[in-house]
């Protein structure tokens, strides 16, 4: 458990008594019932305890029925974390064998087989980018992109030629365990964990680049918690690493793009990690006119419907928190939906893919600055 | 209900109007609904008692299937309890009896923004918030910002007679709106006039505003808008005491300015809560004003405003503490500002006209002061809220360590607002101003009305004879 007994006990108080965030709860917006909201939960987590409420299928639903972003913590004045209690309580629930089903089978195929997905180094090389093993820089590229955006991870290695910095990947690259942890199989994230770094440190690297916003998450300390030792390397997510290269004058820009577009801030990267400027300085040194930002941005943006794993037990709310925030881009008047992260990508083409917003592009932002620069 | 059959044949019923996805029964949900911000239930909770929970809850999508839910519970004589964001503090949608919750947040669109009329119109279960970032884009303002702006609904506003910060100068909910369509408790669905504005008799609307699901289920409502303000000024002053604060507030309204917002904090409470939640240390009473419309005429009303204030020894202090508080308005509301368990607390608000309002704040800060010493209870009041006639005290009270057992803190609870309540009705007010009644004030209204309370109860019992709508609150007897 991420929250220590204290914490858990005050935010189930702060929860519980408070709507405060009803607004700010995608998940509650869709649903629209008091039992799936920040407090709804609150109360019955408290319920739970005191021995109330029966831990049932119900409150199983309801606990998986949730999007982990952040934003509840981030909406809040006192900065509860109702997100962490919703992934502990889910825990509870996993170690009990009362996950929803689909949420174990899930958990479990990705126990049995943590290296899903395409092979990293295959994809590459079919693209003709180049790895090297044993270099010191490792590009982690995580599930999403090996396996649904096969393109962004070759414009990724693609910006590493550009800025003449050879990287290795993982010839077997496990899952993170973001999927894991978020859905409270704890045991199984631990493992993974251990696998991970073993891997990682095993590769000879130096530093690490994540491509993955939800794994670099996970590296920069989930990974730590679950008992992978990184011995200490360098973690750095890739819009970042790229901001960096473009000001050192490492990657130039020959010829801005002209896009209309606006950009989506994951969640781990804007409220975890508060790196709003990265993104914005490379959009702002490829584009030929400003982006548009939407109703809600930054540390405040609202989740691509991705989060905490909801579309394992609840597809249909994951595809409809997608499709609003689709809408919100389209109302930004943008043609071009950027964002940071693949699992954002993936999610938010679905939902396009589904009928929503037609004609709105999403493209992964290393996907444009490889456009702009390569 | 008596029987799990009858149970489930009226759950199965309410699937056949409303679709099987929008009704539940679980126990999980049915607790979530078993509350709201009261805080009797939740002492009752929180020293682990069960409440009642409701013994179903359906989620209808449009007028019609509300009234068929209204003839389906008339036919087996179970409460209705409509519900919105359940953010009330009167108990006004705890299921005392049980029954259905009519949860009405799937009715949540806007049906039209009428830009020459300045109105909107829109279903009751959207989200105060929502709506309010809806009619914004259209360069318009409900102008309606209460602390519950967040998680309550339109038909939640209207419902109780809700009130927000700038009510002083935009009205109460009450005043915005404009028409309403409603669902009475035997199913017919009535539309009450165009306008509010008329000489065709009573009003109608206002017998529905107010009513808080006891009369009929509230399914689409036309509310006034306003333009957004080209500015909003604030600015703050320190009063040595709250008298001359009050006198400020009467001269600015009486001389008929239009401030949007007057919040006059008495010393305990600038103390406590302006100190804890915006960080600013003083002694004395505080007041922000705000003034907003056009640029010029915003600087004209600050300039009298200010005027009034400094004849009254009113120390400015400047427009930043002013603009702190309207930014971090609802600050107050989050945990761990908020007043909640463990401490025991109440809103007791009255309102009242001028010449009787300093008299009621005294009084009041007297019997909770001197009357519950022995618990260590404390007063508190700011006045938020103001008319060209009189002012609401919006004032609290606080016992840190109540009783932990159960039935003797609402003993204790029900002494205090007992003794509050009379101490307002003895000095000439009005028991509540914009929290409604619910189950907390019911048992007082009689008293506050007096004879006239036989006409209320007479229009409970005409439009709802069978007494199926929200039962056990405003005070109506139980017909079920």
């Amino acid at each position: 458990m991420f929250l220590t007994e204290k914490e858990r006990e005050e935010t189930i108080w702060a929860c519980r008594f408070c709507m405060m965030c009803h607004v700010a709860d995608r998940v509650g917006q869709v649903v629209r019932r008091e039992s799936y909201t920040p407090r709804g939960r609150g109360a019955i987590i408290y319920a739970v305890d005191k021995g109330l409420l029966p831990a049932d299928e119900g409150v199983a639903d309801i606990l998986y029925t949730s999007l982990n972003d952040r934003l509840i913590r981030e909406w809040c004045v006192g900065h509860y974390d109702h997100e962490e209690l919703v992934i502990g309580e889910r825990a509870r629930l996993f170690s009990r064998g009362q996950a929803p089903a689909e949420v174990a089978r899930f958990c479990e195929a990705l126990r049995n087989n943590p290296v899903r997905g395409q092979n990293a180094e295959t994809i590459l090389k079919q693209a003709g980018v180049n790895v090297r093993a044993g270099a010191e820089v490792l590009l982690f590229c995580g599930h999403s992109a090996r396996e649904f955006r096969p393109e962004t991870l070759v414009a990724a290695g693609r910006l590493f030629h550009a800025a003449k910095i050879p990287f290795s990947v993982l010839p077997e690259e496990p899952t993170s365990g973001w999927a894991l942890y978020q859905l409270g199989d704890f045991e199984g994230a631990r493992a993974v964990s251990r696998r991970l770094a073993e891997a990682i440190v095993g590769s000879g690297a130096r530093s690490i680049v994540v491509l993955d916003a939800d794994a670099y998450r996970m590296l920069m300390g989930r990974t730590g918690r679950f008992g992978g030792d990184l011995k200490g390397l360098p973690v750095q997510h890739i819009l970042r690493a790229a901001a960096d290269w473009l000001r050192s004058g490492t990657l130039r820009v020959p010829v801005k793009l002209d896009y209309e577009a606006t950009y989506h801030d994951p969640c781990v990267l804007a409220r975890d990690f508060e790196d709003l400027e990265s993104p914005r300085f490379i959009l702002q040194s490829i584009l030929s006119r400003p982006i548009t930002e939407m109703a809600t941005s930054g540390k405040l943006a609202n989740c691509c419907g991705a989060g905490g794993m909801l579309a394992v037990h609840r597809p249909d709310i994951s595809e409809k928190v997608a499709c609003m925030r689709l809408e919100e881009a389209r109302e930004a008047g943008a043609a071009i939906l950027v964002t940071g992260c693949p699992r954002c990508d993936v999610t938010l083409e679905g939902a396009v893919a589904s009928g929503a917003c037609p004609g709105l592009r999403v493209a992964n932002l290393v996907d444009l600055l490889a456009e702009a620069v390569c | 209900m008596s029987t799990p059959l009858l149970l489930d044949i009226i759950t199965n019923e309410l699937m056949d109007i409303v679709g099987f996805d929008d009704v539940t029964t679980r126990a999980a949900e049915r607790f979530a609904y078993s509350m709201d911000y009261y805080l009797v239930p939740q002492i009752w909770l929180d020293r682990g008692r069960h409440l009642q929970p409701p013994d179903v809850i359906v989620y209808p999508e449009s007028a019609a299937e509300v009234s068929r839910v209204h003839k389906l519970a008339s036919r087996h004589r179970i409460p209705v309890i409509p519900y919105g964001g359940g953010t009330g503090t009167q108990g006004g949608v705890v299921p005392l009896y049980g029954g259905i919750i009519l949860d009405m947040k799937k009715m949540d669109r806007i049906l039209a923004i009428d830009t020459d009329s300045l109105t909107v119109t829109a279903q009751p279960g959207i989200n105060g918030q929502v709506l309010e970032w809806a009619v914004n884009k259209k360069g318009l303002t409900l102008a309606h910002y209460p602390a519950s702006e967040y998680g309550a609904t339109l038909g939640g506003y209207v419902a109780a007679r809700g009130s927000g910060t700038l009510s002083t100068k935009y009205g109460k909910a009450e005043d915005m709106v404009l028409r309403m369509e409603v669902v009475l408790a035997d199913g017919e669905i009535i539309r009450t006039l165009p306008v509010p504005s008329h000489a065709c008799g009573p009003g109608l609307l206002p017998v529905f505003v107010g009513s808080e699901g006891t009369l009929g289920t509230i399914t689409e409502v036309t509310m006034r808008l306003d333009p957004m303000p080209e500015v909003r000024r604030f600015n703050a002053y320190l009063f040595e005491d709250v008298r001359q604060g009050l006198e400020a507030g009467r001269r600015m309204m009486t001389r008929r300015l239009h401030p949007c917002t007057i919040r006059l904090y008495d010393a305990s409470s600038s103390e406590r809560i302006v100190k804890r939640v915006l960080g600013l240390e003083m002694k004395g009473a505080y007041m922000v004003v705000g003034s907003d419309g056009d640029a010029e005429s915003v600087a004209l009303e600050m300039k009298q405003i200010h005027r009034i204030c400094t004849e009254l020894n009113g120390k400015d202090l400047g427009s930043e503490p002013g603009e702190h508080w309207w930014k971090h308005r609802y600050d107050f509301y989050f945990p761990p500002h908020s007043l909640m368990l463990p401490e025991m607390f109440g809103t007791i608000e009255t309102t009242a006209t001028y010449d009787k309002i300093f008299g009621i704040f005294q009084a009041k800060k007297r019997v909770i002061e001197e009357g519950f010493k022995d618990w260590g209870a404390s007063y508190m009041a700011h006045f938020s809220h103001w008319f060209p006639w009189g002012v609401m005290v919006y004032d609290r009270f606080l016992i840190t360590k109540p009783p932990q057992d159960p039935q003797e803190a609402l003993q204790l609870h029900t002494e205090i607002w007992g003794k509050a309540a009379r101490t307002s009705l003895d000095h000439g007010g009005v028991l509540n101003d914009h929290h409604g009644i619910g189950f907390k004030l019911g048992w007082l209204m009689p008293e506050q009305y007096g004879r006239a309370w036989a006409v209320m109860q007479g229009f409970k019992d005409q439009l709802d004879p069978l007494g199926i709508m929200n039962p056990g609150k405003l005070g109506f007897a139980r017909r079920l």
